[in-house]
């Protein structure tokens, strides 16, 4: 733990070995649960009821209370909980559920009337009804492969194609998802569907189908980095990949 | 240094939920009443599901005026299949003691949010119509009050507002509702001439079935038109001619706030509105042979925006002192959440429908969680279910 002496004194000069922190080698310098004291709670049902074995340091240290969000339901999953949290506003997170389970709902009666439709058995077992399975491949299929950097050079703004993380494509579909969709809803682009809830459960179907406005956009996206490739070399750093 | 493990508290409650429960036994059938008829529907049909026929969904035009939710169910499904639950016996009880010696009886259905008020409602409606009763419901009490279309000031009398749009409406239920009956009503007839205008007018001895039909023509006589035609029922089911329901959804909004507006750009009190003039006469007459009843509905009562009040539910909160002065005496009849049975039997029926695709909603694990996320709760659970 870190001595607290200089708080009160924000402006004098000090040695950094006098500094706040300097002695602690914990990474965050500003966490209220240290974590050599509190560990992070366990989620699984299986191992929390398990138990923990005196092997495991976990056993000396206290346990961080859960979060009211991350219980473990059994339709619990990490991208929809994203996706939620994208879709939400000023914190309201009950609305941001409703959108997005309701979303899930249309998805789920529009493979349900198409399963009803079919006659023979190969192809109702053919027919994905888990609406969170179309939702999650529709997501991995509006993920962008590369992203456009801004990059000055000589007073002129370039924009340079570079490649992209799995975590951060993940964030580009859901939000540019999110953002397509509250334009569609707005402004008179749709005579029917013009709610979030359809136009979000729309274009999930259509990008695990491959075709739609949101795969659309993507590919636009794609043809403006490989219109940009000519200043590809400006930030790239051989060895770094 | 003595650690403790924080156990999420939802796994206490279902270790001791399995060691206390007898109820493990897992059915795979769902049980169905003795008959689909709800005139012969007994004490030990209580918790299993019986089916609604197309002819009656088409004759009572259920598939217009369902609420949105179980509408929606029935667009998926293609039938109509309800539990038969204790407030359904309750009202069928009720209705089943109607009689030209005791004056019309009153049930109040009423209960927490999402429990089954309309649906019971609705199975009470389809009892009456099964037994011949003719039928006059009100949709939605609070869309008379609320939604303003076109208004005209009363020609009868001064300072009442006519809401022709809803009175038409009403009168186009009614004559779907009673077309088994149409040709009896065109027996009866009316008490004395109504003058609507220097060029028409309905004589004395007119059948009721043309006050309907001129109702329907001229939008401006509407309201006047269905006035006239509840007096003359009320008037026919004392003298034992017919056996009268009024059957109205949301019926605390009749002792509600409004919309309208009058001419001075004040709100217009409900008093002052005809439809809902006519509707209260029912409660405020002496008539035989008949029946109403309500739902009191929370809607009427909250407020989007407040979010700290919470109105209660029961009769005398939320039709207030001067609905519960004009309603007394009354039956009221509580619906509540799921039994154990119940909740089985609903969820045996979304398996058999493939209608639950999260693979593990079909699991033990899942089902209890269901249980405990939805509090068996109606509303909850279908709402759960509408995603997994």
């Amino acid at each position: 733990m870190s001595l607290n002496i200089f708080a009160s004194c924000s402006r004098v000069i000090i040695p950094t070995f006098c500094q706040r922190g300097f002695l602690s080698t914990t990474t965050v310098s500003r966490n209220l649960f240290d974590p050599k004291t509190f560990y992070e709670p366990i989620l699984d049902k299986e191992q929390a009821t398990a138990g923990l074995l005196q092997s495991d340091p976990r056993y000396f240290k206290f346990a961080k209370p859960m979060p009211s969000d991350a219980t473990p339901v059994f339709y619990k999953d990490d991208v929809i909980d994203k996706l939620i949290r994208a879709c939400m506003v000023d914190g309201n997170k009950e609305k941001g559920k409703e959108l997005v389970y309701g979303a899930l709902e249309r998805i789920k009666k529009r493979q349900y009337k198409n399963w009803k439709k079919a006659k023979t058995e190969e192809e109702k077992a053919a027919i994905e009804r888990n609406p969170v399975v179309i939702a999650k491949k529709g997501l991995v299929n509006l993920r962008p492969v590369l992203k456009l950097v801004n990059n000055t050079r000589g007073g002129i703004m370039y924009q340079v194609p570079m490649p992209v993380s799995e975590s951060h494509a993940e964030w580009r579909a859901i939000k540019s998802l999110r953002v397509l969709c509250v334009k569609l809803s707005k402004g008179g682009h749709r005579k029917k569907n013009k709610n979030f809830v359809d136009n979000l459960a729309i274009e999930l179907y259509d990008a695990w189908l491959n075709k739609g406005k949101a795969i659309e956009n993507k590919q636009l996206y794609h043809k403006r980095c490989e219109a940009n490739k000519a200043y590809a070399h400006y930030l790239y750093k051989p060895g770094k990949g | 240094m003595r650690t403790h493990l924080i156990k999420p508290t939802i796994f206490l409650a279902v270790r001791n939920y399995e060691s206390t429960s007898s109820s493990f036994i897992i059915k795979r059938f769902i049980t169905r009443t003795s008959t689909d008829d709800p005139r012969r529907l007994i004490p030990s049909d209580i918790g299993k599901m019986y089916v609604v026929p197309k002819a009656t969904l088409y004759g009572l035009q259920l598939h217009k005026i369902f609420p949105q939710t179980f509408k929606q169910q029935l667009e998926m499904f293609e039938e109509c299949v309800w539990l038969c639950r204790q407030p359904t016996l309750e009202i069928m009880n009720c209705l089943k003691a109607v009689n030209t010696t005791i004056p019309s009886i009153r049930m109040v259905v009423w209960g927490k949010h999402g429990t089954g008020k309309s649906i019971s409602f609705y199975q009470g409606v389809q009892y009456a119509w099964h037994s011949k009763f003719v039928l006059l419901t009100v949709r939605n009490a609070m869309d008379l009050a609320r939604t303003v279309k076109d208004i005209q000031m009363s020609v009868y009398k001064e300072g009442r507002i006519d809401t022709p749009y809803h009175a038409q409406n009403l009168l186009t239920l009614f004559k779907h509702q009673n077309q088994l009956l149409w040709d009896e009503l065109s027996k009866l007839t009316t008490e004395r001439t109504y003058v609507w205008t220097k060029l028409e007018k309905t004589t004395e001895g007119a059948p009721l079935t043309e006050l309907v039909e001129l109702g329907l023509e001229k939008t401006t006589l509407a309201t006047d038109c269905l006035g006239a035609l509840c007096r003359e029922l009320r008037r026919h089911s004392t003298k034992g001619d017919i056996k009268l329901l009024l059957a109205v959804d949301m019926a605390n909004s009749l002792y509600g706030i409004t919309k309208i507006n009058k001419i001075t750009g004040r709100r217009a009190p409900s008093d002052e509105i005809s439809v809902i003039h006519f509707i209260r006469k029912f409660f405020t007459t002496e008539w035989y042979n008949g029946a109403c009843l309500l739902v009191a509905d929370k809607r009427e009562r909250s407020h989007f925006a407040d979010k700290f009040t919470i109105p209660l539910d029961t009769p005398h909160e939320l039709f207030g002192e001067k609905g519960i002065a004009d309603l007394d005496p009354f039956i009221p009849i509580e619906t509540k959440n799921y039994t154990e049975d119940e909740f089985e039997q609903i969820y045996e029926y979304y398996k058999e429908k493939h209608w639950l695709a999260n693979p593990k909603a079909l699991t033990e694990e899942g089902k209890i969680q269901l249980k405990y996320l939805s509090v068996y709760n109606p509303f909850e659970f279908e709402r759960l279910c509408s995603f997994n």
